[in-house]
C-alpha cells in the first residue's frame, strides 16, 4: 500500500543542510498501523510531512514514496494537493491551530469532499454530518453549524480527524493526536482509531514519543533515532524482546503505575546528535553505555530476524561488550 | 527507600503542629462575561476545598483538564485570590497579613510551568532569569550583585546547568535544560513549597526521567515540598505521598498515593486510572473508558458531580450530596456506592461542598 | 493545519532553534533589514539629510539672522546655489536651518509621544480590568477628537518654540503607540514567566519594563519610526497654517508656506526645495519602518 524506500529530507537552513531523514524504508499494508517512535528531533515528524507531501520549501525530498502504487516524489504541489486530499489524510497534534476559527465545524469538515469530489454543498453537509457521528461527536447534525472554540479540546481532535476522514483516505497520518489530550480522552480517540481502521481498512502511521500509546494501538513499531531508522518490528517482538539500545533505552525510561514511589528512575543522557553535522558510526554511539570503538567508526548494518530488524552492533539479546572492549582507545 | 511521609491528612485541630499550607473551604468563582451579564451563573472553577501540605511531601493533585486542579495551584502561589475559604501558610491566614508580609510569604511557595518554552522571557540571558526573583528579594534582604552572582552559579550547580551556559538565552536550549531554567528560578528565594504544574507534561520520557530524578534530589536536600498538579497519574503516583483526585472543582477521593490507587473507592479514580495506556504489547488501556465530557463547571450535575458519566450511577447519586468518607487510613472518598467498603464510624467531617449561596 | 506548525516542526530537530530572540535574533532582523534595498535606501537619505541639516551649516556658512531686504528673491547663481528668500535669507542656509528644526521636532515628538503612549498602553494593558477600561477609554476620547483642531488649540494656546512643538505634535501622537502596546501587553501578561516573576514578587513596574516593553519592542521600534514620519507632517503642516517656530527660526514647512505667496511670480526655488525635502524624508522613514516591520515580522496593522 505504502513503500517507502531510502527517502531522504534534507531541509536547507543558513546554518546548513539539516539530514533530517536519512535513508528510511518503510512498507505499510493496507489495514495495518505503524508506530513511529522516538524523542523530538529525532525526524519522525519531518518523515511524516514527507509522507503527507507537506514538506514547505526548505525541505527536498529524496528517494520514493510510492502511495498504492503511484510515486509521490517530485510531484508537483497542485498533484501533491489532490493526493493529500483524497489519499491521505492528516492529524496533527493540537487541534486549535488545525481548524479555522472562524468557519464552522459542517463546512470544515465537508470543504476537502467539495474540493475533491466536486460534491454539492448539501451532500459535503451529510457527509460530514455522518463522518461526525463515525467519530463519535455527540448529535452531529447540531455541532454542524458551530465554531471550534464552543467545542473541548478532545471534540475538537474528533472534528480534525473527521475532516482527515471525509474522503475515505488510504492512509492516515496521524502527529502525536493524543499529546494535548487529557488521559480519558485520549484512551476515547485511540480507541476510535482502532474502531475507524476496522470500519475503513485504511493504514495508518501513528507518530508519537509515548510509547505506552504505540503499545496498545499498533501492529508494528519503526524506531527512529538521529533521521534513521533504529529498529522495527512487530510491536509485539519490539516490546517483548527489543534489540537496539535506544529502544532499550526508551522502554526503560517509561514510567508505569508500578514503578516504585521515588526509585531512580532510568534516563538517557545527553541529547540526540545535531543533524547538520555528518555522522560516522552509530549516532546512539555518544549516549550507549554498551558503545565500542566499532560503533564510533562503522554505522551498523541491518540484521534481521523474520520481520524484526535492527542496526546495532552490540543488540541487547547478546551479551554486553566488556569494558575493556569500550573504554578501548577514545 | 524513601517512606511515604506526610501525616495522614487528619481534619484539620486548630494548629497542634501548623502545616506547611492549610486550605480550608476554599473557592473560587468566576463571573463569566462582563459587567453587564450578571445573569449568568458563575462557574465554579474549583468549589469547597480542604487540603493540608506538609512540610518536605508532596501532595498530588490529578483530574481531567477543567477540574480546576491548576486554578487550585495558583490560589496556593497566590496568583489567584480565592472568591471564599482560607489559605493559611504556617498557619496564619494569608489574607489577615499585611501586604508587605504577603509579599514575603510569597518568597516561601514558588511556582514551576508545564511549558518550558512559554516560562522564560526569550529576551532575558540565564543569570537574568534564575536572578530575577533574587532583584525582587534583593529590596529587603539587601543581596548585593555579587552575592547574586555567587547565589546564581549555586543554583545553577543545584539543578546541573554548567555555568558557562549562563550567559545563553532560552532558545539555545533544548525542553529539559529549560526546565532545569525554571527549576532554578523556583529555588532562588529558598521556598518551603513549590508548585509543579504539569512539569514534565511537555519533557520526552528520557528528559522526564531526568526532572523527575532532579526533583526528588532537591525534595532531599531542601526539605521541599511539592504540589504536583498533573493529568498524568503515573507521574503523581511516582512522585505524590498524599494524592487528591479532583471533579469539577470538589476533591472525590484523597489518601496516600499507594492506597489509593491500588484500591480506589471512587468510580472516577478507577476510570482515571484504566485509562492509563500500559507498555505492554498488544495491552490497550484495561476496561471501558469513562464516556463523555466533562459537564459545565457552571451547572454542574445535582447530587454527585460524577454521576452523569459514572457508570454505577442511581437515582440516590441525583439527590444527595456524597460526602468524604473514611475508608481506613486518611483513604477518604465521596461516593454513594464505592468500590471498596468504608470503614463504619461514618462521615469523617462535615460535607466539603458548600451549597453555591455559602461564600467565605 | 496551520503552515506555522509545519515550519516549527522542521525546524525544531537538532536542539537549538525555537523563537528567535536574544542576541542571534538582534543579528537576524539586522540581516533581515540589510537585505531590504528600499529599507537601506530610506536610512542612507534620513542620514545624509541628517548631516546635511546638522554638519552641512559647519561647511556652509551663511547669514540666517538678519534679513537683507536688497537681496530679496535673488534666482540661484553664483554665491547662491539656491537663490535668496524673500527677505533675503541664503535659500540653501535656510533649508539647512529649517532641516533642523523641522528633524529636531519630528524626533522629539515621536519620542516623546512612544515613550508615553508605551508607558500608558502596557500599564493598561498589564493591569487590566477596570484600569485598563478607564484608562483606553481616555485614549478612545482623545481619538474621537479630530487631531488637527486639537493640534490648532494647542498651537494657538502655548507659544511655539522647539519644546513646545515637540509636546504639543506628541501630546495628539502618543494614543497610537499606546493602543499597540495595550494589545500587545494583553497577551503577555499571562505568559508564564509573567506569572513567575508575579510569584517571586517582582514589583508591578519591574515586571511591566522587563517582561512587557522587552517583549514589544519590535512593535514600538517600529512604531517609532512611523511616528517620525507622521511628526514630521504634522509640524509641516501645522507651520503652513503659521502656527509654527516664530522667525528667524523656521521649518521646511513654514518656507513652503512662505514660498508660496510667490508662485505666480515664478520663484521655484522658494518652494521646490523645502517641498521636496518634507517628501524624501517622509518617503525615507515610511521605507525604513517598513522595512523593520519586516525584518521583525510583525502583521501590516503596525502602522
Amino acid at each position: 500500500m505504502l513503500e517507502v524506500a531510502g527517502l531522504r529530507v534534507d531541509i536547507r537552513l543558513r546554518r546548513g543542510a539539516v539530514h533530517a531523514v536519512q535513508d528510511v524504508s518503510l512498507r505499510v499494508a493496507a489495514g495495518e498501523t505503524i508506530g513511529i517512535v522516538g524523542e523530538s528531533g529525532c525526524g519522525k515528524s519531518t518523515l511524516g510531512l514527507a509522507l503527507a507531501g507537506l514538506l514547505p520549501a526548505p525541505a527536498v525530498a529524496r528517494g520514493s514514496i510510492r502511495l498504492g502504487g503511484r510515486e509521490l516524489v517530485g510531484l508537483s504541489e497542485s498533484e501533491l494537493r489532490a493526493v493529500r486530499g483524497a489519499e491521505v489524510g492528516v492529524v496533527f497534534q493540537d487541534p486549535m491551530t488545525s481548524l479555522n476559527p472562524t468557519q464552522r465545524i459542517g463546512a470544515q469538515v465537508g470543504e476537502a469532499l467539495r474540493l475533491q469530489r466536486g460534491a454539492s454543498k448539501q451532500a459535503a453537509r451529510d457527509a460530514a454530518a455522518d463522518m461526525l457521528d463515525l467519530v463519535g461527536l455527540p448529535q452531529p447534525r447540531e455541532q454542524l453549524d458551530r465554531f471550534p472554540h464552543e467545542l473541548s479540546g478532545g471534540m475538537r481532535q474528533r472534528v480534525v480527524i473527521a475532516s482527515a476522514l471525509i474522503c475515505e483516505p488510504r492512509l492516515l497520518i496521524a502527529d502525536e493526536p493524543t499529546t494535548a489530550l487529557d488521559v480519558t480522552t485520549q484512551a476515547q480517540i485511540l480507541d476510535l482509531f482502532g474502531r475507524l481502521r476496522q470500519e475503513l481498512g485504511m493504514a495508518t502511521l501513528l507518530i508519537t514519543h509515548d510509547m505506552g500509546v504505540v503499545a496498545g494501538h499498533t501492529d508494528r513499531v519503526f524506531v527512529m533515532y538521529a533521521g534513521r531508522e533504529a529498529e522495527t518490528g512487530s510491536t509485539t517482538s519490539v516490546f517483548e524482546t527489543p534489540e537496539h539500545r535506544y529502544t532499550g533505552a526508551l522502554l526503560g525510561s517509561i514510567l508505569r503505575m508500578e514503578t516504585a514511589h521515588l526509585a531512580p528512575l532510568a534516563t538517557i543522557p545527553g541529547r540526540p546528535p545535531d543533524l547538520t553535522l555528518e555522522l560516522a558510526g552509530c549516532p546512539f554511539a555518544p549516549r550507549c553505555p554498551a558503545a565500542t570503538d566499532r560503533c564510533r567508526r562503522d554505522f551498523p548494518a541491518v540484521t534481521a530476524d523474520g520481520g524484526h530488524q535492527w542496526r546495532c552492533h552490540h543488540p541487547l539479546t547478546e551479551p554486553a561488550p566488556s569494558s575493556q572492549a569500550r573504554e578501548a582507545s577514545s | 527507600m524513601t517512606e511515604r511521609a506526610g501525616a495522614p491528612q487528619t481534619a484539620e485541630g486548630p494548629l497542634a503542629e501548623a502545616p506547611l499550607v492549610g486550605l480550608s473551604g476554599v473557592t473560587k468563582y468566576y463571573r463569566a462575561g462582563g459587567l453587564w451579564s450578571r445573569s449568568v451563573p458563575p462557574v465554579q472553577a474549583v468549589a469547597g476545598v480542604d487540603l493540608t501540605i506538609p512540610a518536605g511531601s508532596t501532595v498530588g493533585i490529578v483530574g481531567e483538564s477543567g477540574c480546576g486542579k491548576s486554578t487550585l495551584g495558583r490560589i496556593v502561589v497566590g496568583l489567584e485570590r480565592p472568591t471564599g475559604g482560607e489559605v493559611r501558610l504556617h498557619g496564619t491566614q494569608l489574607a489577615t497579613m499585611s501586604r508587605a508580609d504577603r509579599r514575603t510569604a510569597r518568597y516561601e511557595v514558588q511556582m514551576m510551568f508545564q511549558d518550558p518554552y512559554a516560562a522564560l522571557n526569550p529576551r532575558l540571558s540565564l543569570d537574568r532569569i534564575i536572578s530575577e526573583p533574587l532583584q525582587a528579594k534583593g529590596h529587603r534582604a539587601g543581596l548585593a550583585r555579587s552575592g547574586r552572582q555567587a547565589r546564581v552559579r549555586q543554583l545553577a550547580g543545584e539543578v546541573g546547568l554548567a555555568t558557562s551556559q549562563l550567559d545563553r538565552y532560552p532558545h539555545e536550549l533544548s525542553g529539559g535544560q529549560r526546565q532545569r531554567v525554571g527549576l532554578a528560578r523556583a529555588l532562588a528565594t529558598s521556598p518551603a513549597l513549590i508548585v509543579a504544574d504539569e512539569p514534565v507534561s511537555a519533557l520526552d520520557v528520557s528528559v522526564r526521567s531526568q526532572i523527575l530524578n532532579l526533583m526528588a534530589e532537591l525534595q532531599r536536600e531542601h526539605q521541599l515540598a511539592y504540589l504536583m498538579v498533573s493529568h498524568d497519574l503515573t507521574v503523581v503516583h511516582y512522585f505524590a505521598d498524599q494524592v487528591a483526585v479532583m471533579y469539577l472543582g470538589t476533591f472525590v477521593e484523597t489518601g496516600p498515593a499507594e492506597e489509593l490507587f491500588r484500591r480506589p473507592a471512587h468510580h472516577y479514580t478507577r476510570a482515571l486510572i484504566d485509562a492509563v495506556p500500559e507498555p505492554v504489547a498488544g495491552q490497550t488501556a484495561r476496561g471501558t473508558a469513562i464516556r463523555g465530557e466533562l459537564p459545565s463547571a457552571s451547572a454542574p450535575p445535582s447530587g454527585c458531580r460524577f454521576r452523569t458519566r459514572c457508570p454505577a450511577a442511581q437515582d440516590r447519586c441525583a439527590e444527595e450530596v456524597p460526602v468524604l468518607r473514611s475508608f481506613g487510613d486518611g483513604h477518604r472518598a465521596a461516593c454513594h456506592f464505592p468500590l471498596i467498603e468504608p470503614m463504619v464510624e461514618g462521615p469523617a467531617e462535615p460535607p466539603v461542598e458548600p451549597g453555591p449561596g455559602e461564600r467565605g | 493545519m496551520s503552515l506555522e506548525n509545519v515550519t516549527a516542526a522542521l525546524t525544531e530537530p537538532p536542539g537549538p532553534a525555537g523563537e528567535a530572540a536574544g542576541e542571534r535574533g538582534a543579528r537576524l532582523r539586522l540581516r533581515a533589514f540589510a537585505d531590504n534595498r528600499l529599507a537601506v535606501a530610506g536610512l542612507v537619505v534620513v542620514v545624509l539629510l541628517t548631516l546635511f541639516s546638522f554638519v552641512g551649516p559647519l561647511l556652509y556658512h551663511t547669514d540666517q539672522i538678519h534679513t537683507r531686504l536688497t537681496m530679496e528673491t535673488l534666482p540661484p547663481g553664483p554665491g547662491h546655489p539656491l537663490g535668496t528668500d524673500n527677505v533675503g535669507y541664503d535659500q540653501l542656509g535656510r533649508l539647512m536651518a529649517g532641516g533642523q528644526t523641522t528633524l529636531e521636532v519630528a524626533f522629539g515628538a515621536a519620542a516623546f509621544a512612544v515613550i508615553v503612549g508605551v508607558l500608558w498602553g502596557a500599564t493598561a494593558g498589564y493591569l487590566g480590568g477596570i484600569a485598563d477600561g478607564l484608562m483606553m477609554r481616555i485614549v478612545d476620547a482623545l481619538l474621537a477628537i479630530p487631531a488637527l483642531l486639537l493640534l490648532l488649540f494647542l498651537a494657538t494656546v502655548f507659544r511655539p518654540s522647539v519644546v513646545m512643538l515637540i509636546i504639543v505634535v506628541g501630546l495628539t501622537a502618543w494614543l497610537v503607540p499606546a493602543r499597540l502596546v495595550r494589545g500587545e501587553a494583553l497577551s503577555l501578561r499571562n505568559r508564564e514567566y509573567v506569572l513567575a516573576a508575579r510569584t517571586m514578587g517582582v514589583r508591578t513596574p519591574t515586571i511591566i519594563y522587563r517582561h512587557i516593553v522587552t517583549n514589544s519592542i519590535g512593535t514600538i521600534i517600529v512604531n517609532a519610526t512611523f511616528q517620525v514620519a507622521d511628526a514630521i507632517l504634522v509640524v509641516a503642516a501645522l507651520s503652513f497654517l503659521g502656527l509654527g517656530v516664530s522667525p528667524p527660526a523656521t521649518n521646511w514647512g513654514a518656507m513652503l508656506s512662505d514660498g508660496l505667496n510667490y508662485t505666480f511670480s515664478g520663484y521655484w526655488w522658494l518652494t521646490y526645495p523645502p517641498g521636496l525635502a518634507i517628501v524624501v524624508t517622509v518617503v525615507a522613514f515610511n521605507l525604513i519602518g517598513d522595512g523593520l516591520r519586516d525584518a521583525f515580522g510583525l502583521s501590516a496593522r503596525l502602522r
